[in-house]
């Protein structure tokens, strides 16, 4: 078979006959920019063929001189030598380890979801001759009355395990839909169990270690993104090439689920043993592809998922590489298009148990609203794109140190990055204030279009776009951007989040001004400037005490249902409780939607604190102390 | 039993835009035209004011008229080739301004230069009295650079130029501006698009009032429902009190009806259908009559014969001053 081999990686892989470039980068391992799944219509896979035999395709679109597009390119019967130009490399997906807050050294509490607990057991005796499994379930009931299961594996090693620790093994029980299972008897490891809670996005992947004093947060792309950028063509590309295609994309988020959670090990003393569960919440679909569930129905009609409420498993099974005998957990979907991560958001923000209504804004690549109070609960789903958690951007970046995370205007338009590290790219808190800043200062005009001859403004190919750090001053040694593109894909992607709450709102009969509350969730930055977000129409212009940031609430509700099992009932109540409203068969929406396709929307009068007038610079960015200047 | 009375009660009214200006007002037009102000939706005597009938324009070129439709050609073809008798015929014929399309800047139309196209618009003034219209091109560059030059030699005149676009409106609007004239927003069929675009045009200076909307034009039986829904959802807007829609509205329907099938098939092909030239002036009075029903106050028509039948149509049914509230 022919071996294709990828410049400047140095990475060869042996294919058939007839695979494409892109397959056989896919196959390598080696992330190739695409939007369209390999149809030739985003033009975005280009690669430089350097030698060997290839067949072209005829593609929707040409690639430039010189060039091929890897998803029309088929490898002939010798051997291919290909050149990926950067343009083409997809984001990076080595995996960022951040410090937070750490946990205290008695964490978890107790009643966490997966536990370990000494027994002190009685020994057989004449008298007491009752068989080792009915034992230690009669002391198990003692600590806690449940519904246990002994699973076989468990079964067959107990004898032995139960008189090696002189009948005081430690237990590790988890929490079951049913009731709970033994998943480990031993000697005691000394530690409490750790766990691992997943964030599984559509763009971009976050884990935490839980454990006592731990304080890592790793994060990383979401390699599937070289399948597609978002759920749908993903989804495509698992139909297209049945049944490999979703194994492959199983296994690629399952790849990068323990390469987050290798990096956490790392930087913590902490080892793979001591992991007896992992926490997943994430869409619909990024849960289906984590298990390996089959999601060609969830994009037709009548959209209907595989499980929404898919119970624990082996971590074998899953493919994840911690304690073998522990447990994973994927947190309750609503629908086809509200998935866990809005169930954890739920949970993680109280939003069930508020007394009067408020909404909860995810801004992911699968954009999600839920409005609703203890009485109520109504969710909906409006695709949003990557575009504020950095993907798809000429230099766009997710929230990590050297991210330029806030922009304003003080004499010029200043900015700041995550770590005060030298700018590697924008994360979504800079878009929102790089646009209200552009906006204000005359540089953009409010349909988000350039001003030729603004400063900063350069024309490149034809299209404008504006320089934040010139290439001098970046990490990469190329200049930090904001193109045309990316600014249409950033208000396209506000302009569904606002036109989608308010499509939710109207049919309650409710206007924005009614909720007590709007959280706006998201893993796209630190800090958000609510005066830019209401700026940019992103939120509704409604008093600013109002508005939260309450950062990723998915894996902060991970996190919670980890560390108590209260938790896991409650968020799947939160899942049966909650209401889908389907916005693609509304009649309004559209119109909502191109209304607020503007900066910061078409009914100026809902945004009365946002002057036409350059404003003054921000008093919130006092605090940061080290500013750049450009 | 005593009538309830159904009226409904309206906060907002349509603006009322003035196009031309006579020798007391600085121009040298014998007469201005004045569209819009009405209060209510269109043709309900009994609810609202309606000050200004609804005017039109006959449209004229130096672009030659080889692709015009052959029953219009009829009465154009000795005047073609000279804008000022084309523009004088127009008076004679009736219309209540002229529209000089400057198709005949674009490259594969003659390429005209910014001078020529600015003599052609002092040539048209030398010729009528009649309040002017100047429309451009569909080039944005072409526009850029011939548009400035027209506004300036017709400065004084209160012309109305177009046409800006979301995505090319500052030269003209600063044109306009400069050189005081009134301004077609152009935005395909979206209420939204439209209210952006005039968000925009007030941005860079342009009073609300000095705008008048064209939502694009489909001929009647050619997409003349989609953009009279969205008069009709614009008016809606506009009367509910919206200032970003109560630009009163022109529609280009002569240029659209003269490639229409209904209006250009010769007689042979389809007998049943009647002689064209009967049938072609009535496609574009009829197209003219709807549009005027959804609330459109300016109306471009090509064929004079056209024009004759909208206006006396529109004298028959545009309510009198007397049957108002």
């Amino acid at each position: 078979m022919p071996v294709v081999s990828f410049q400047p990686a140095g990475v060869s892989v042996e294919v058939e006959a007839g695979t494409s470039l892109l397959d056989a980068a896919r196959q390598a391992g080696i992330p190739i920019r695409n939007d369209c799944g390999g149809q030739g219509v985003c033009g975005r896979c280009v690669v430089q063929v350097r030698g060997g035999d290839v067949e072209r395709r005829a593609a929707h679109r040409t690639p430039p001189q010189g060039l091929d597009l890897a998803c029309r390119t088929l490898v002939g019967q010798s051997d291919v030598q290909v050149f990926l130009p950067p343009e083409s490399q997809a984001a990076e997906t080595e995996a960022t380890v951040l410090e937070s807050e750490p946990f205290p050294a008695d964490y978890p509490p107790e009643g966490a979801l997966v536990e370990r607990v000494r027994l002190q057991i009685d020994p057989p005796s004449l008298e007491d001759n009752v068989a080792d499994s009915e034992r230690l379930l009669r002391h198990l009931r003692r600590w806690r009355e449940a519904p246990y299961h002994v699973p076989l594996e468990v079964l067959r090693d107990l004898p032995g395990r139960l008189r090696q620790v002189d009948w005081q093994p430690e237990v590790t029980v988890s929490v079951e839909p049913w009731g709970a299972r033994v998943l480990h008897v031993g000697a005691a490891a000394g530690r409490l169990g750790g766990m691992v809670a997943v964030d599984i996005g559509t763009t971009a992947i976050k884990a935490r270690l839980l454990a006592p004093g731990a304080r890592w947060i790793a994060s990383c792309y979401n390699s599937q993104t070289m399948f597609g950028p978002d759920v749908i063509s993903r989804i495509i590309y698992c139909q297209q090439d049945e049944p490999e295609g979703c194994d492959r994309l199983r296994e690629t988020v399952v790849d990068d689920v323990n390469r987050l959670i290798d990096a956490l090990l790392e930087a913590s003393r902490w080892r793979r043993d001591d992991v007896c569960a992992l926490v997943v919440s994430g869409n619909t679909t990024m849960m289906h592809l984590f298990l390996g569930l089959y999601p060609a129905w969830i994009r037709r009609e009548p959209y209907v998922g595989c499980a929404y409420l898919p119970p624990p498993v082996r971590p074998a099974d899953a493919g994840v590489r911690i304690n073998p005998a522990g447990r994973v957990y994927c947190l309750p979907s609503v629908s086809a298009f509200v998935g866990s991560d809005i169930t954890a958001g739920v949970l993680a923000t109280g939003l069930a148990e508020k007394a009067e209504p408020c909404a909860l804004i995810d801004l992911g690549t699968n954009g999600e609203i839920v409005v609703g109070s203890r009485e109520f609960l109504i969710c909906c789903s409006a695709s949003a794109g990557p575009a504020f958690e950095g993907a798809g951007s000429a230099s766009g970046t997710r929230a990590r140190p050297g991210a330029i995370d806030s922009v304003w205007s003080e004499q010029g338009v200043r900015w700041r990055t995550i770590g005060d590290r030298p700018p590697v790219g924008i994360c979504g808190t800079g878009y929102i204030d790089l646009l209200a800043t552009l906006l204000a200062e005359g540089v953009m005009d409010k349909t988000g279009r350039f001003i030729a001859g603004a400063p900063g403004v350069v024309e490149e190919e034809g299209q404008y776009c504006y320089v934040l750090v010139p290439a001098e001053r970046s990490a990469a040694g190329t200049d930090v951007v904001l193109t045309q593109a990316d600014v249409d894909n950033l208000v396209r992607a506000k302009g569904a989040i606002y036109a989608a709450g308010s499509v939710v709102l109207q049919s309650l009969g409710m206007e924005w001004g009614d909720l007590a509350s709007i959280m706006l969730a998201g893993g796209f930055g630190e800090r958000l400037n609510k005066d830019n977000a209401v700026a940019i129409g992103l939120l509704p212009d409604v008093p600013r005490e109002r508005i939260e940031f309450v950062g990723n609430t998915s894996l902060k509700g991970a996190v919670m249902v980890a560390e108590h099992a209260d938790h896991y009932w409650k968020v799947r109540d939160i899942a049966s409780s909650m209401t889908y409203f389907e916005l693609s068969t509304h009649p309004g929406f559209m119109d909502q939607f191109v209304s607020a396709c503007f900066l910061p929307h078409t009914d100026t009068e809902k945004f009365p604190s946002v002057a036409g007038e350059p404003r003054q610079p921000d008093p919130g960015h006092d605090h940061m102390e080290k500013q750049e200047e450009v | 039993m005593p009538i309830p009375d159904v009226r409904d009660k309206l906060s907002g009214a349509m603006n009322e835009v003035t196009i031309g200006a006579t020798s007391e007002e600085g121009g040298s037009r014998s007469r201005t035209v004045t569209v819009g102000g009405e209060t209510s939706f269109p043709m309900l005597a009994f609810e609202g004011q309606y000050p200004h009938p609804p005017a039109f324009a006959l449209q004229i070129t130096s672009a030659g008229v080889d692709d015009w439709h052959p029953e219009v050609k009829k009465h154009v073809a000795d005047v073609a080739g000279d804008l000022g008798k084309w523009a004088a015929k127009c008076e004679e014929w009736g219309a209540d301004l002229v529209c000089l399309d400057l198709s005949a800047a674009l490259p594969d139309r003659g390429g005209r230069s910014a001078q020529e196209c600015a003599d052609d618009v002092k040539r048209v003034l030398g010729a009528t009295g009649l309040p002017l219209m100047v429309w451009g091109t569909d080039d944005d560059d072409v526009d850029n650079n011939v548009l400035p030059k027209c506004t300036q030699v017709a400065v004084g005149e209160n012309c109305l130029f177009g046409t800006a676009k979301e995505d090319n409106y500052r030269t003209l609007a600063a044109s306009c501006l400069a050189d005081n004239h009134k301004i077609i927003a152009e935005a395909p069929s979206d209420i939204n698009l439209s209210k952006q675009l005039h968000i925009l045009l007030r941005d860079v200076g342009v009073d609300l009032n000095d705008i008048v909307m064209h939502p694009t034009c489909g001929a009647l039986g050619f997409g003349l429902v989609y953009i009279y829904t969205t008069i009709e959802r614009g008016r809606i807007a506009a009367l509910s009190g919206d200032v970003l829609m109560q630009q009163p509205v022109v529609v280009n329907l002569g240029k659209e009806v003269g490639r229409v099938k209904e209006a250009v098939a010769p007689d042979e092909d389809f007998p049943e259908w009647g002689r064209r030239e009967v049938r072609a002036p009535l496609w574009e009075s009829a197209t003219a009559l709807a549009y005027i029903e959804s609330g459109a106050e300016l109306l471009i028509l090509r064929n004079p014969e056209a024009l004759e039948q909208a206006k006396a149509a529109v004298e028959a049914m545009w309510p009198k001053a007397s049957q108002s509230s």
